[in-house]
C-alpha cells in the first residue's frame, strides 16, 4: 500500500494539471450549489421576514348558503370523528358595517374555538383583553375606536391594530354575537375556519431546507374535503405570501437542476482524473493489486480533492451570490447561509468527488444495466409526473425527464452524430463523427450535465419570452397613451368634466374600489364602466352591462370560468353576477373581480363607492402638459404617466428574471467548464491516436483541429439534444407550474433566440472548453515523443 | 540530386546521429555516432535488445524526433536532398505524409475508421484520389479485402497489421518504416505478416527498414544494422 500510495503520490506530481481540473471542476460545481441555495434562502428569507396574517386557522370552509345551524351540524360530525385531518374549528362573519357613513370591515368569530388570533387578542403590554372576552366589545384601532364612539355605536372598544395582511386596510374584530348583532345579521356567518392537522410539514421543511423555496407553492397540509362545502388553505389568500412564493419557487426549482448539473460536474470531473490512469491501473491489477485498493486510494483522492474544491466553492459561491443579489436587489437582501448549505455543498463536493473513482475502478460490467435502471426510472417518473399534474410531480417529471436525457437522449443523439459520417467525403470528419458516439458514452456525466443545464437555459428562456410578451399584450392593452391618477381624494364628475376639457384629452375613464368580497372567499372589487372599448384593455371585444370580468388567479382559486356565476357580498347584501371574460393579470397575487357599475348601484348604495382611479386617454404631444396640469390637482405623487408605468413594469419584471437568468448563466458556465475537465482526462488517453496520426502526416496544427473538432461535436450533440428537454421544461412551467403555482397561464411560444442562444452558447463553450486540452495532446511534451 | 552507391540509388542518408535521454540530472546517450544509407528498393533491418534506440532511431528517421548530433537526409529521385533533421516541423510533417508510410507493433489503425477509410486515409491527407483502387486492390494482395468495410475491432492482430500495410503504401511512399511489426502476433501471424511487407513493399518499389529483435526477421533483410551496442 505504501508503495501505491507513494505511485499515487508521483503520478499527481507528474500531471498536475489533470488534478487541479478536477478541483477546478468540483470547486465550480459546488460554488453553483451554493450560489443558487444563497440567492433562493436569502430572498426567500427576507420576503418570509414581511409580517404574517393575524389569524389561526389553515383553512377557509365556505358554502353558498352557510348558517349557524348548518356550522353545528358540520362540528357534530366533526366530533364524531368524520374529518380526521381537522384539529379544530371555529365559526366566523366576515363583512362590511356602517360606521359613521363609512363601511368598515369587521370579522366576527369564536374567540374560544382554539383559532383566536392571539396576537390580535393582546394589549400592547402583552395581557390578554380580558374585557373582549367577557363583555360586549370589539377590537379596532385608535381612529376606527374615535368613529365607533362618535358614530354613538353600542359597544365597547378595545384598541388594537388588527390587520389580516400585511399592509391591508385596519379592519375590526368582534366576537361572533357581537359582530352579528352590529351587522343586523343575527344566525349568519360567512366561513368557518379549520386548523388542520400539518401531516406533511415536517418533510416539506426538509425539503425547503434542502431546496429554498421548492414547497412555496405546494399545500402545506393534506386538504380536507367535505361535501357540498368549499375550502381553501389560508395561505393562498395571503398576497404578500403569495408573491414571496411565485419568487421563491423559481428559485427553488433552479437550486434543484443545478444541484444535480452541479453533482455530476463533480462526480464527472473526479471520474476522469481517476479514468486517465486506467492503463496504470490494469497493469497493478496484472500483478496482483485488488481493485479494491486501487478504489480505497482513487475515494481517498477524491475526498482531499473534494475537501479541498468544496472550501474553495463555498468561498466563491458566497462571493457570487453576494454580487448578484446587489445586482438585482441592490442592498435589500440579506445573505443567510447555514447548516444545510454546507451540507448541500459538501454532498456535492466531497461525495460526488468520491464516487467518481468508485465509478472509474468498478469491473467493466453491469454499466449497461445501471443506465438503463436510470433511464427506466426516469422513464416511470416523467410519465406518472406528467399524468399525475401536480406541483411536485410536475418537478419529478422534469428530473425524470433529466435522468431520460442523460441515459438515452444524449448518447442518442450521439449515436445520430455518427450517421452522419456516412454523409461527409472528408475521412478525418467521419473519424471524428463517430469518435463522438464512443466519447459521448465515455464522457456521459459531463455532456449529460452541459446537455441540462443548456435545456434549463432554453426552458426558463422561452418560458420568460413566453411570458414577457404575454405581459407587454398585456400592458399594451391596458396602458394607452396617456396618464393615470390614483387620488386620495374621491374624484367628482367636476374633476372629470375639467380633466376632458385639457388639451388633447381623448377619453376620461373612472374607476372605483368597493367595499366588497365575494361568497367564496376574498377578492378585490373594482367598478367599471364596461363598454366595447373598456373590454378591448382587458382582450375583449364586447360591451358588458350586467355581467363581470374576473382575473385567471380568481378563476383558477373559486374553480370558476366563463359563464358561472359570482355572488358579491357588501353590507349584508348579495348580488349575483355572471362571469362574462377571465381576463389575464400577471403579477397580480389574489383574486379580481370588475364588475359594471349601473350593475353595481342597481343592488348596493352608491355612497359606499371610493372613485379614486382615472385613466386619461391623450395624444402624445398632450401628455407632458397634461400631466403637469393634473399634477397641480391631484398631487404630483398620484399622477404617473402610463409610459412610466409601463417602463416600471417592464423594469420589475426584467429584475425579477434577472436572478433566474444569471443562475442559469451560472449553470451553463460550470458545465462547460466541467466538460474543460473531462476533456483534459479524454485527450490525454488519445495521445496514441494522435502519435499514430502524426507518424502518418497529421501535423501538429491539424490534429489540434481534428481535437477541437470533436469537442464541438461533442457540444452540439449536448447542446441540439437539450432543445426537446428545453422544450419539455418550457411547457411543464408554462402550462404546469405557472398555474398551479401563481394562477397564471402563459401561452408558448417558440422563441427563436430563447433557443438558439444556448444552443450556441453550448456548442461555443464546448469548443472553448476542448481547446486547451487538444493543445497539450497535439503539443505537449509527450506528442512529440517517439512512437 | 541522388546519391550513388555502388550501382543503387540512395533515398536515405543517415550520418552520425545521436540522441540521448535525460532522467534527473543524468544524461544517457541511446544512439551515438550512427551512420548507414538506405537505397532504393532495399530492406534493412535495425537490430538490438529492448531499450537499444531502434524505435527512436525509427523516430528520427520520420522526423518526429529530432537527433541531438547527426543528421538525416532524404533524397527522392526528382528532387533535391531533403535534410529531415534539419527541417521545420511543417516540412517534416509534408515529409512523413508523402515519403514514408509507418507500421506499428500496437495500436496501427485509427478505430473510428473502416477498413477500407483507413487505408484511404495518407490518399486523403495527400489528395491522391486516382490511388484509391490501386489502394484498395492491395488490400485483396493481402488477403483482406473482405474486410474491408469493418471497423479494426473486429479483425484479429495479423489482420490489422495487413491492413496497416496497405495503408503505409497506399501512397506508394519510397520508404516504410515498421516498428516490431510482429511483436504482438504469434509465430504463424507472423510469419504471415513478414512476408506481406517483403511482397509488398517489393511490389510497390518501397525500401523497407524494420525494427527487431527477431533474428530470424532480421536475417531475411538485405542488411543488418546492430544497434547492441549503440553502433552498427
Amino acid at each position: 500500500m505504501r508503495s501505491l500510495i507513494k505511485s499515487q503520490g508521483r503520478f499527481l506530481r507528474r500531471h498536475p494539471v489533470g488534478a487541479l481540473a478536477t478541483l477546478i471542476g468540483i470547486a465550480l460545481a459546488v460554488m453553483a450549489v451554493v450560489t443558487v441555495h444563497t440567492v433562493s434562502q436569502s430572498i426567500r428569507g427576507t420576503l418570509d421576514a414581511l409580517p404574517g396574517g393575524t389569524f389561526a386557522h389553515t383553512h377557509l370552509l365556505t358554502a353558498p348558503t352557510l348558517t349557524e345551524k348548518g356550522y353545528f351540524h358540520l362540528r357534530q360530525r366533526w366530533r364524531q370523528g368524520e374529518f380526521p385531518t381537522v384539529a379544530a374549528m371555529a365559526p366566523a362573519i366576515d363583512d362590511f358595517m356602517d360606521v359613521g357613513g363609512q363601511p368598515i370591515r369587521i370579522i366576527g368569530f369564536d374567540p374560544l374555538a382554539g383559532l383566536a388570533p392571539a396576537a390580535a387578542l393582546q394589549q400592547p403590554t402583552g395581557r390578554p383583553a380580558a374585557n373582549f372576552l367577557t363583555s360586549d366589545a370589539v377590537i379596532a384601532s385608535a381612529a376606527i375606536a374615535e368613529e365607533i364612539r362618535r358614530a354613538e355605536i353600542a359597544v365597547e372598544v378595545v384598541e388594537s391594530e388588527p390587520r389580516p395582511t400585511p399592509g391591508g386596510p385596519a379592519i375590526v374584530l368582534a366576537d361572533l354575537p357581537t359582530a352579528q348583532r352590529l351587522l343586523d345579521r343575527e344566525g349568519e356567518i360567512d366561513a368557518v375556519w379549520l386548523r388542520v392537522h400539518g401531516v406533511r410539514a415536517r418533510f416539506l421543511d426538509i425539503l425547503d431546507a434542502l431546496l429554498p423555496g421548492i414547497t412555496a407553492a405546494m399545500p402545506r397540509y393534506a386538504d380536507p374535503t367535505i361535501d357540498d362545502h368549499r375550502i381553501v388553505a389560508t395561505r393562498r389568500w395571503n398576497p404578500a405570501s403569495r408573491f414571496a412564493d411565485a419568487m421563491a419557487f423559481t428559485l427553488g426549482a433552479l437550486a434543484m437542476l443545478s444541484l444535480l448539473m452541479a453533482a455530476l460536474v463533480a462526480a464527472q470531473a473526479s471520474y476522469s482524473n481517476m479514468a486517465r490512469r486506467r492503463l496504470e491501473q490494469e497493469r497493478l491489477v496484472a500483478i496482483g493489486v485488488s481493485r479494491q485498493a486501487l478504489r480505497t486510494l482513487g475515494v481517498a483522492e477524491g475526498l482531499v480533492l473534494g475537501a479541498a474544491g468544496t472550501a474553495i466553492g463555498l468561498t466563491l459561491g458566497t462571493l457570487v451570490a453576494e454580487r448578484l443579489l446587489a445586482t438585482a436587489f441592490g442592498g435589500d437582501v440579506t445573505i443567510s447561509t447555514g447548516s444545510w448549505l454546507v451540507a448541500k455543498a459538501i454532498a456535492c463536493g466531497v461525495a460526488a468527488a468520491a464516487v467518481g473513482p468508485i465509478l472509474a475502478t468498478r469491473t467493466p460490467t453491469g454499466g449497461h444495466r445501471t443506465l438503463h435502471m436510470v433511464g427506466g426510472l426516469g422513464v416511470a417518473v416523467a410519465v406518472l409526473g406528467i399524468i399525475d399534474a401536480t406541483l411536485l410531480s410536475a418537478f419529478a417529471a422534469l428530473a425524470g425527464l433529466c435522468a431520460v436525457q442523460m441515459a438515452y437522449t444524449v448518447p442518442l443523439f450521439g449515436s445520430a452524430a455518427s450517421r452522419l459520417a456516412a454523409l461527409t467525403r472528408s475521412i478525418g470528419a467521419r473519424a471524428n463523427l463517430r469518435a463522438a458516439t464512443v466519447r459521448v458514452g465515455e464522457l456521459r456525466l459531463s455532456l449529460g450535465a452541459l446537455s441540462v443545464a443548456v435545456a434549463t437555459a432554453i426552458g426558463m428562456g422561452l418560458m420568460v419570452e413566453s411570458l414577457r410578451v404575454d405581459f407587454t399584450t398585456m400592458l399594451e392593452q391596458r396602458l394607452w397613451p396617456g396618464v393615470y391618477v390614483n387620488a386620495h381624494e374621491p374624484v367628482t364628475t367636476t374633476d372629470v368634466d375639467w380633466i376632458a376639457a385639457q388639451p388633447g384629452v381623448r377619453d376620461v375613464r373612472r374607476y372605483a374600489d368597493v367595499d366588497a368580497r365575494l361568497l367564496r372567499g376574498p377578492a378585490a372589487v373594482s367598478l367599471a364602466t364596461l363598454t366595447a372599448v373598456e373590454a378591448r384593455r382587458y382582450g375583449f371585444q364586447d360591451q358588458l352591462t350586467t355581467r363581470a370580468i374576473l382575473n385567471e388567479v380568481g378563476a383558477r382559486l373559486f374553480g370558476l370560468t366563463v359563464g358561472d356565476t359570482v355572488t358579491v357580498v357588501a353590507g349584508g347584501r348579495q348580488l349575483d353576477v355572471e362571469i362574462g371574460h377571465v381576463f389575464r393579470d400577471f403579477g397580480a397575487p389574489a383574486a379580481r373581480v370588475i364588475l359594471p357599475t349601473s350593475h353595481y348601484e342597481s343592488r348596493f348604495p352608491v355612497e359606499a363607492v371610493r372613485w379614486l382611479r382615472i385613466a386619461v386617454l391623450a395624444d402624445s404631444d398632450a401628455i407632458d402638459a397634461l400631466t403637469a396640469a393634473l399634477a397641480e390637482r391631484f398631487g404630483t405623487a398620484n399622477v404617473r404617466n402610463q409610459a412610466a408605468i409601463r417602463a416600471v413594469a417592464m423594469d420589475v419584471f426584467d429584475r425579477t428574471f434577472l436572478v433566474s437568468r444569471s443562475l442559469t448563466s451560472v449553470a451553463l458556465a460550470v458545465a462547460v467548464l466541467g466538460l474543460y475537465a473531462a476533456l483534459t482526462a479524454l485527450q490525454a488517453s488519445r495521445e496514441r491516436e494522435f502519435q499514430l496520426l502524426g507518424a502518418i502526416g497529421y501535423g501538429r496544427a491539424q490534429t489540434w483541429r481534428l481535437a477541437v473538432a470533436q469537442a464541438s461535436i461533442l457540444g452540439a450533440v449536448a447542446a441540439i439534444s437539450a432543445v426537446p428537454l428545453g422544450f419539455a421544461i418550457a411547457w411543464v412551467l408554462c402550462n404546469v407550474v405557472q398555474p398551479l403555482a401563481f394562477g397564471w397561464s402563459i401561452d408558448l411560444r417558440a422563441d427563436l433566440a430563447a433557443i438558439a442562444v444556448p444552443v450556441v452558447l453550448g456548442i461555443v463553450g464546448a469548443t472553448a472548453a476542448g481547446v486547451v486540452p487538444a493543445y497539450r495532446s497535439s503539443f505537449g511534451q509527450r506528442a512529440a515523443a517517439t512512437v | 540530386m541522388t546519391v550513388k552507391t555502388g550501382n543503387a540509388l540512395t533515398v536515405l542518408t543517415v550520418n552520425g546521429v545521436g540522441k540521448q535521454f535525460t532522467d534527473g540530472s543524468r544524461s544517457r546517450w541511446v544512439l551515438k555516432d550512427i551512420d548507414f544509407t538506405v537505397e532504393v528498393g532495399q530492406t534493412i533491418a535495425l537490430w538490438g535488445p529492448s531499450g537499444s534506440g531502434k524505435s527512436t532511431l525509427l523516430g528520427i528517421l520520420a522526423g518526429i524526433t529530432l537527433p541531438d548530433a547527426g543528421r538525416v537526409s532524404f533524397t527522392v529521385p526528382s528532387g533535391a536532398p531533403f535534410v529531415v533533421s534539419d527541417a521545420a516541423e511543417r516540412a517534416r510533417v509534408q515529409f512523413r505524409r508523402r515519403q514514408l508510410g509507418f507500421v506499428f507493433q500496437f495500436f496501427n489503425l485509427v478505430p473510428t475508421l473502416t477498413v477500407a477509410e483507413n487505408v484511404l486515409l495518407p490518399l486523403e491527407l495527400n489528395r491522391l484520389p486516382e490511388r484509391r483502387s490501386a489502394a484498395l486492390a492491395r488490400l485483396d494482395e493481402l488477403g483482406v479485402g473482405h474486410c474491408a468495410d469493418r471497423f479494426p475491432d473486429t479483425l484479429s492482430g495479423g489482420e490489422q497489421q495487413r491492413v496497416a500495410i496497405a495503408r503505409a503504401l497506399a501512397h506508394t511512399p519510397p520508404v516504410v518504416l515498421a516498428d516490431e511489426p510482429t511483436g504482438n502476433l504469434d509465430s504463424r501471424s507472423a510469419a504471415v505478416v513478414t512476408d506481406a511487407l517483403w511482397q509488398a513493399t517489393a511490389s510497390a518499389a518501397s525500401s523497407l527498414v524494420i525494427a527487431t529483435h527477431n533474428e530470424r526477421i532480421a536475417a531475411r533483410a538485405d542488411r543488418l544494422i546492430d544497434l547492441s551496442q549503440g553502433a552498427p
